[in-house]
């Protein structure tokens, strides 16, 4: 299977001489299309950094990345956002849920720009394969961390992308909930073939997810 | 993205009331002041189409306003009444005398001096004042007078109304005495440039413009036809050609070409003053938008995560000023609309007026303070980095 995600020789420096840290040192790897990887590693080894990178939020001080076979670095930084909202989902470790919105309109925000119709249907049906068919007009203020990072997730999978890059994303969760997140990040890959990379120190989570990237100090060990 | 962008604009809902009341106050400033502006114009347009077919013989640059505004110019000898009546065509003839009345009483108005007239003959070209008596009674002697209801209007608004019975010391001339008057009467023709004034006898204006029995300041006269009205005015002209004080015979349009100029620079004046109030709502948005963008920083960054571009940002921004700041036009437009109709309810006369392009000026005074307001946020909204903003959690 061909590869979806590609890192050449990626490095991110931050700083100048003498005080510069090197977020990503020479990084190297190739993730395969409908492939779930953990990338673990301590707090500060650059796997954060790698997320941004490879979701297109992020320019790397030198190196290439990939994506579906387009270089982004050639890609024009206006042009940026439709690599974001066409191929790439993301969840993150803090929810990040527009706090004035409910459930459903979170879940819609990314669709908000392409002005059509056809997604409050796919947002209900996301909501309700994420178990919150109940919960959809609530707002986060009034959902659990656990149900916020299932909208976060409904909405990462809105716009049909190929590949969903998940920081920590049950790092705010207990063990048991937590543990919830992850089979059902692990059912979407397996069911709709949806790339799954996701940051997470701890190595259970790891484990169920599949193959691991190791980082320490920026780099692949 | 419209639903989405509108309703941002009312997350913080005492702030976005202020930005709006700040808006409309601006254009409800700029809707009253070109309503009443209007309703004026209007006013003085009806006015003299009433005086259409009336010739105004005075020496030249006063002319009608002069006599309202309490400013007649130099006098005519009496013998030129004369010569206007034998003029074929005319049917009658309206000599008067006009002097300016600075009286304290009089308000503001007094500081600039009211048109006192005394009417020698053929009152009926000033749509006979003394037949048309309201309050009171006619003057009779020399030391009573009779007022125009818009006088008696101008006062009640600015808080101080005169009243029948009421006495003035009127300045005679540059000679430092005075002299008591006594308002005996209120008068209203319906013709608003008559019913500005204030009237007496020939003898006691004369005695108060410092004018001789042998002058008087003007002459109404009558085209039998008023659709000749313009040939006998030159007619006039051509007739005291060379004499000695000139004469300047105005018709109607002429005096209404001044006022429209008039007009057209003091609502050039109420422009510049209504706009200045709309920048301050302008401001005003500014402000609520620039702390609303503030607040949204980690959202706009979401979004941008989640593939908005900046060019989305941008509208959807800006779209949410536009939201306050049309808002505060149409409150501006029922403010405005509803202060107009408030001092039209103080006076008799039409003087509100609403026309297409009042509401025009409201509607751009809207869409400016929102583009205006709206623009600087909406770059600071363009600019937020995904990754910093995230990052600062």
């Amino acid at each position: 299977m061909e590869n979806i995600i590609e890192a050449q020789n990626l490095a991110k420096i931050y700083g100048e001489n003498p005080l510069e840290v090197r977020a990503l040192d020479g990084v190297n790897l190739a993730i395969k299309r409908g492939e779930a990887v953990s990338v673990m590693g301590p707090s500060g080894s650059g796997k954060t950094t790698l997320l941004n990178m490879l979701g297109a939020l992020d320019k790397p001080t030198s190196g290439e990345v990939v994506l579906d076979g387009v270089k982004l670095s050639a890609v024009a930084e206006r042009h940026l956002h439709r690599i974001r909202r066409e191929k790439i989902g993301f969840i993150f470790q803090a929810y990040y849920l527009v706090p004035t919105l409910n459930a459903l309109e979170n879940v819609l925000v990314p669709t908000i720009p392409l002005g059509t119709n056809t997604y409050p249907e796919r947002a209900q049906e996301l909501l309700e394969r994420v178990g919150l068919k109940e919960r959809m007009h609530h707002k986060p203020s009034q959902l659990s961390g656990g149900e916020q990072q299932r909208v976060a997730i409904a909405r990462a999978l809105v716009n049909d992308p190929a590949i969903l890059l998940a920081d920590e994303p049950t790092g705010n969760l207990d063990s048991k909930t937590g543990g919830e997140i992850v089979k059902l990040l692990k059912g979407l890959n397996r069911e709709k073939g949806t790339t799954l990379v996701v940051v997470t120190h701890e190595k259970e989570i790891a484990r169920q997810i599949g193959r691991t990237i190791n980082f320490l100090d920026g780099k692949v060990v | 993205m419209i639903g989405f962008s509108i309703s941002a604009a009312f997350r913080r809902k005492l702030v976005s009331f202020l930005a709006i009341l700040g808006v409309g106050l601006g254009s409800g400033l700029l809707v009253t002041l070109l309503s009443l502006s209007t309703g004026i114009r209007g006013l003085f347009s009806e006015t003299f189409q009433s005086l259409s077919g009336t010739i105004t013989v005075t020496t030249e640059g006063s002319g009608l306003l002069g006599r309202l505004l309490g400013n007649p110019g130099d006098p005519l000898p009496s013998s030129y009444i004369k010569r206007v009546e034998s003029l074929e065509g005319i049917d009658l003839v309206a000599p008067y005398v006009a002097a300016s009345m600075r009286v304290k009483e009089f308000g503001a108005l007094g500081a600039i001096g009211v048109g006192l007239t005394g009417i020698e003959a053929g009152d009926e070209l000033f749509g006979s004042p003394r037949s048309h008596i309201t309050e009171g009674r006619d003057f009779t002697g020399n030391r009573e007078v009779i007022l125009g209801a818009r006088i008696l209007d101008f006062t009640t608004l600015s808080g101080e109304p005169l009243e029948v019975g009421d006495v003035f010391t009127v300045p005679v001339g540059a000679s430092g005495e005075t002299i008591e008057v006594k308002l005996v009467g209120i008068f209203e023709t319906g013709q608003s440039t008559n019913d500005q004034g204030v009237l007496g006898s020939p003898a006691l204006v004369r005695k108060i413009g410092g004018l001789k029995n042998t002058q008087v300041s003007g002459i109404l006269a009558r085209a039998a036809n008023p659709e000749e009205t313009q040939v006998l005015a030159e007619a006039l002209e051509e007739r005291f050609k060379g004499s000695d004080p000139a004469i300047s015979a105005s018709v109607p349009a002429d005096l209404f070409a001044g006022f429209s100029s008039f007009f057209n620079v003091f609502n050039f004046f109420l422009l510049g003053i209504a706009l200045v109030a709309a920048f301050a709502g302008g401001i005003a948005v500014m402000v609520v938008m620039l702390l609303s963008s503030f607040e949204r920083r980690k959202e706009f960054g979401i979004l941008k995560a989640a593939g908005w571009s900046n060019g989305n940002l941008i509208f959807s921004v800006l779209l949410t000023s536009l939201t306050l700041s049309i808002l505060g036009a149409g409150l501006g437009l029922l403010l405005g609309s509803g202060a107009a109709l408030a001092i039209q309810s103080q006076v008799e006369q039409q003087i509100v007026g609403f026309a297409p392009q009042t509401f025009f000026w409201a509607g751009g005074v809207g869409l400016l303070t929102g583009v205006l307001g709206g623009i600087v946020p909406a770059l600071s909204a363009a600019r937020v980095s995904p990754i910093e903003t995230l990052r600062g959690e």
